[in-house]
C-alpha cells in the first residue's frame, strides 16, 4: 500500500490542480448552465420570442404602437442611439433585429397609404443568425399592413382610431393545434445539459492528475530506484493504477455532486434509476481521461505535458463530441468524425437517460449500449497504455530527459 | 546586451514544451473551431420555412391557398418551402418525421389551421421556422379581422373591392441596411476569443524567461546574476527575446487562422498584426508578473497561469454560445469589467477592427492594453529589483 499511499499524497500536495480543474471549472460550468435558456416547454406551443430593439426617433403614435405591437410578439431590448452601440447590439446579437424608425415617419406612412403614393421606407438591420430577423421583419410588416389598409379603407379616420382597428385585428390569432413528437424538451434537459457540459472538466480534471500523479513517478532516479526494489512491476502497477481510480471518483463525485446541488430540483420527474443511470454514465466516461492521463504518465510526460493534453484534449473532445454546441450544428463530417469521440456517446446517453420514463432492461438497452461504447474506448486507450509502458520500460533512455527538466518535479 | 537578447532567445526557443501552449494549441483550437463552426453561420441563416400543405378541396381555391401560393414563390423574398400533400394524415406523418415545421389547412369556412409540434424553446432554427408559419397564418387571419371589423361598422368603405385589393396589397415597408463594417457572424468572434486566450497562454513564455533570470528559480539565473551584464540590461534583454516569441507565435497563428482557416478580419489585416504586437506586450507582461512571484514553484506559476487564462477566457465568451452571451451580457452591465480583463480587450480588439468603421475604439482597446501591460510590469519590477535570496 506504500506505493498506493505515496501516489494519493502526490495529487494531494497539489491543490491547485485540484481546485482549479475540478471545483472551479465545475462551477463554471454551473454559471453556464444556469444562464442558458433550454426553453422548457413540453406541452403547448408558444411562438419564440426574439429578442429586438427600435430606435424611435419618430415618436408618434404609430411608432408607439408599432413598437408595442412587437413588444408583446418579441423580447425588446433597450438600445441607445448612438453609433457604436448599434453596431454592437447586431454584432453580438444583443438584437438579432434592429429597426429605426426615421421622424416624420408616422405621418407620411398614413399619408401614402390614403392617396396612393410612395410609401416611406423602413430602415432594419440583421444580426447573424437571419432567420430570428426575418422573423421580426414579417411581424414589422404585418402591424404596418393592417395599419396601411386600416388608414386606405378609412380615408376619414383619425390616427387614433386607425390604430385601434388595427390593434383589434392584431389581438386575434389564428388556430393552433400541437402535436407531440416523442424527443420534446424535458427540465432534467438542464442537469443533462451540465453533465455533458462537466465532460471538459473531467477530462481535464482527470488527465492533469492522473498525469501529475504518473509523472511523479517517472523521475528518472525514482523510477530506477522503483526498479530495483522488490516490489513487482506488477504490484507497483496495480497500486498506482489504484490510487488513479480512486482520484478519478473524487473528481466523478465532486463534478456530479456539485452538479446535484446546483440542478437537483429540475430532476423532479425524473425516475431514480434513470439519475442514477446518467450518473453512472458520467463515471464509464470518467474512465477514458483516466486511461488517457494513464498513458501519458506511461509514456513519461512530464506535469506541464500532461497539463497541455488535458486542457486541449478536454476542449477537443467536449467540442467534438458535443457537449458545448449541439452535434446537429456541425457538418456532416464532423457529425462522422464525432462518432470516433467517446464524448459523443456519452453526452448522447445523458440525454437520453434523463428522457426515460420508467427504467427497465429493454428501455436502458439503448443508453447501456452508447455506455458500452464508452468503456471500449477506455479499455482499448489502456490496453495500448500498457503496452506503451512496456516497449518504454524496455528502451534505453527511460526517464532519461525528466531528470534534467526543471519542470519535471 | 545584443548577446544576451540571443542567449535568452536560444534559450526560449529550445524549450519545446512552451510551444505547446503558445502555437500548437491555437492552432489545434482553430483548426476544431473550423471544422465545428462551418455550419453554424449557413444553419441560423434564414432558409424558406418547410410548410406542409393539406391540399384537399377546401384548401384549394381557398384565398388562403394564394397567400400561401405567394409566400412560396422561388425567389429572393420566397419565405415559405411549401410541400403538398393529399391528406392530413400524410400530412401528419411528415411532420412526425420532421421534413416540415408546421402543416397548413383551411376548413370548410375557409378559415386557416396551423398544426404544430410543441416548443423546442428559445430562439433555435426550428422554433423560429414555426413561428414565422404562425406569423404568416396571422396575418392573414388579421386581415380578414379587419376587413370584417370595417365591413360591420362602415360597409361603405369596402364599395369598390378594387381599393380592399389593393389596401391589403402586399409590399415590404422595410428595407435591409448593414450598419456595421463587415457583415454580423457568429463564428468569427469565436476565433477572436480564441486569439485572447492564446495570447494570455504565450505568457507561459514570459514566465519561463524570468524563471531563467531569477537566481533562486533556476540555476542559470544564478549564473546570469553573477555575470558582468547589469541586471536592467539582463532584464530588458530577456523581455524582448519573450516579446518576439510570444509576438511570433501570435502572428503564426493568426496566419494560420486568416489563411488557412479563411477567417475574416476585414481587409484590417495590418492593424491586427499592431494588435497582436500590443496582445504580445501584454503576455509579456503577465509573464513577467507570474515568473517572479517570489517563493512558488514553475509547477505552481504553470496551473497558476492556466487557471487564470480559462477564468479570463470565459468572460471574453470561448466556451460555446451560452457563455459568449453570458460574456456579452457582463460586457454591457458592467464595462469596466470587461475592460479589465486581457482576454476580453484582445479579443475586443479584433472585434473592434472587424465592426467599426471608426478606429477610435480599436486604438482605445490598444490604450488599454498597454496602460495594462505597463502597470504589470510595474508590479513585476518590485519582485525582481532588490530581491534578497538566500541570505542567512
Amino acid at each position: 500500500m506504500q506505493a498506493f499511499k505515496a501516489a494519493l499524497h502526490v495529487v494531494m500536495d497539489h491543490p491547485v490542480y485540484l481546485l482549479v480543474y475540478v471545483g472551479f471549472l465545475s462551477l463554471m460550468g454551473v454559471f453556464i448552465t444556469s444562464s442558458i435558456n433550454l426553453g422548457i416547454d413540453g406541452s403547448e406551443f408558444t411562438a419564440s420570442k426574439a429578442p429586438f430593439a427600435v430606435i424611435d426617433r419618430d415618436s408618434s403614435e404609430l411608432s408607439e404602437s408599432l413598437a408595442a405591437f412587437l413588444g408583446e410578439q418579441g423580447e425588446r431590448v433597450e438600445v441607445t442611439d448612438d453609433p457604436f452601440a448599434l453596431q454592437d447590439a447586431v454584432a453580438t446579437g444583443q438584437a438579432r433585429y434592429l429597426l429605426v424608425v426615421p421622424q416624420g415617419y408616422g405621418d407620411e406612412f398614413i399619408e401614402s397609404a390614403r392617396t396612393g403614393a410612395e410609401e416611406p421606407v423602413l430602415e432594419s438591420t440583421f444580426s447573424y443568425g437571419t432567420m430570428a430577423g426575418t422573423l421580426v421583419d414579417e411581424q414589422v410588416n404585418q402591424y404596418l399592413g393592417l395599419v396601411r389598409a386600416a388608414a386606405a379603407l378609412e380615408p376619414d379616420a383619425s390616427m387614433a382610431s386607425v390604430l385601434a382597428r388595427a390593434d383589434e385585428a392584431a389581438a386575434k390569432a389564428a388556430d393552433v393545434e400541437t402535436v407531440q413528437t416523442p424527443n420534446s424538451s424535458k427540465p432534467a434537459d438542464q442537469f443533462a445539459f451540465y453533465l455533458q457540459w462537466g465532460t471538459y472538466t473531467m477530462t481535464a480534471a482527470i488527465v492533469v492528475c492522473v498525469g501529475l500523479l504518473m509523472a511523479a513517478f517517472n523521475r528518472t532516479d525514482l523510477y530506477r530506484r522503483n526498479l530495483v526494489s522488490p516490489m513487482s512491476s506488477l504490484r507497483l502497477g496495480m497500486q498506482k493504477a489504484a490510487a488513479s481510480l480512486l482520484v478519478t471518483a473524487l473528481v466523478w463525485a465532486i463534478t456530479c455532486g456539485i452538479g446535484l446541488a446546483a440542478f437537483g430540483s429540475s430532476l423532479a420527474g425524473v425516475p431514480p434509476a434513470a439519475v442514477a443511470l446518467a450518473l453512472g454514465g458520467a463515471l464509464v466516461f470518467a474512465l477514458v481521461p483516466l486511461t488517457i492521463g494513464f498513458l501519458l504518465g506511461q509514456l513519461g510526460a512530464s506535469e506541464m505535458v500532461a497539463n497541455a493534453v488535458g486542457n486541449i484534449a478536454g476542449m477537443v473532445m467536449s467540442f467534438l463530441g458535443g457537449a458545448w454546441i449541439s452535434i446537429e450544428l456541425m457538418g456532416p463530417e464532423i457529425q462522422t468524425l464525432s462518432r470516433f469521440i467517446p464524448t459523443s456517446w456519452y453526452t448522447e446517453a445523458v440525454s437520453k437517460s434523463v428522457h426515460l420514463t420508467d427504467v427497465t432492461l429493454s428501455s436502458a438497452a439503448p443508453v447501456l449500449a452508447n455506455l458500452g461504447v464508452v468503456a471500449l474506448f477506455a479499455a482499448a486507450l489502456f490496453a495500448v497504455a500498457l503496452v506503451a509502458g512496456r516497449v518504454r520500460m524496455r528502451s534505453a533512455e527511460a526517464g532519461g530527459n525528466a531528470a534534467a527538466s526543471m519542470t519535471g518535479a | 546586451m545584443w548577446n544576451v537578447f540571443k542567449g535568452a532567445l536560444t534559450v526560449l526557443t529550445r524549450k519545446r514544451e512552451l510551444f505547446v501552449w503558445s502555437l500548437a494549441f491555437p492552432i489545434i483550437l482553430s483548426t476544431m473551431f473550423m471544422f465545428m463552426f462551418s455550419n453554424l453561420d449557413s444553419s441560423t441563416a434564414f432558409d424558406p420555412v418547410p410548410t406542409g400543405v393539406v391540399a384537399d378541396a377546401a384548401y384549394k381555391g381557398s384565398a388562403f391557398a394564394d397567400v400561401v401560393d405567394e409566400l412560396g414563390a422561388s425567389g429572393d423574398d420566397q419565405l415559405l418551402a411549401v410541400h403538398a400533400f393529399a391528406t392530413a394524415d400524410e400530412a401528419r406523418e411528415a411532420l412526425s418525421a420532421g421534413d416540415v415545421l408546421g402543416i397548413v389547412s383551411v376548413d370548410a369556412e375557409g378559415t386557416p389551421l396551423l398544426v404544430v409540434t410543441p416548443s423546442s424553446g428559445g430562439v433555435g432554427v426550428e422554433q423560429i421556422g414555426r413561428t414565422v408559419l404562425g406569423t404568416v397564418v396571422d396575418t392573414y387571419v388579421r386581415n380578414a379581422d379587419l376587413v370584417a371589423g370595417i365591413a360591420a361598422d362602415n360597409p361603405l368603405a369596402l364599395a369598390d373591392p378594387n381599393r380592399v385589393e389593393e389596401a391589403l396589397s402586399r409590399g415590404s415597408v422595410t428595407e435591409q441596411v448593414s450598419l456595421t463594417h463587415a457583415a454580423p457572424t457568429e463564428s468569427v468572434r469565436y476565433y477572436y476569443a480564441l486569439l485572447g486566450m492564446a495570447a494570455l497562454f504565450c505568457g507561459q513564455v514570459g514566465m519561463l524567461a524570468i524563471c531563467e533570470t531569477q537566481p533562486n528559480l533556476s540555476a542559470l539565473g544564478a549564473r546570469r546574476a553573477l555575470g558582468a551584464t547589469s541586471r536592467g540590461k539582463t532584464l530588458a534583454a530577456t523581455l524582448a527575446a519573450s516579446w518576439l516569441v510570444s509576438f511570433a507565435c501570435l502572428i503564426v497563428a493568426f496566419l494560420y487562422m486568416r489563411f488557412a482557416v479563411g477567417i475574416d478580419f476585414s481587409g484590417r489585416e495590418g492593424l491586427c498584426v499592431a494588435a497582436i504586437a500590443a496582445a504580445a506586450l501584454l503576455s509579456t507582461a503577465l509573464g513577467t508578473l507570474l515568473g517572479s512571484l517570489p517563493k512558488v514553484g514553475l509547477g505552481v506559476k504553470t496551473g497558476l497561469l492556466t487557471a487564470l487564462t480559462c477564468f479570463l477566457s470565459l468572460f471574453a465568451g470561448l466556451y460555446g454560445e451560452p457563455c459568449m452571451a453570458l460574456a456579452d451580457s457582463i460586457a454591457r452591465s458592467f464595462p469596466a469589467l470587461a475592460s479589465i480583463n486581457p482576454a476580453k480587450v484582445i479579443t475586443d480588439v479584433f472585434y473592434s477592427l472587424y465592426y467599426y468603421d471608426s478606429l477610435m475604439p480599436f486604438a482605445q482597446k490598444i490604450g488599454i492594453l498597454l496602460a495594462m501591460a505597463a502597470a504589470l510590469f510595474a508590479v513585476s519590477a518590485l519582485f525582481i529589483r532588490r530581491q534578497r535570496y538566500a541570505s542567512l
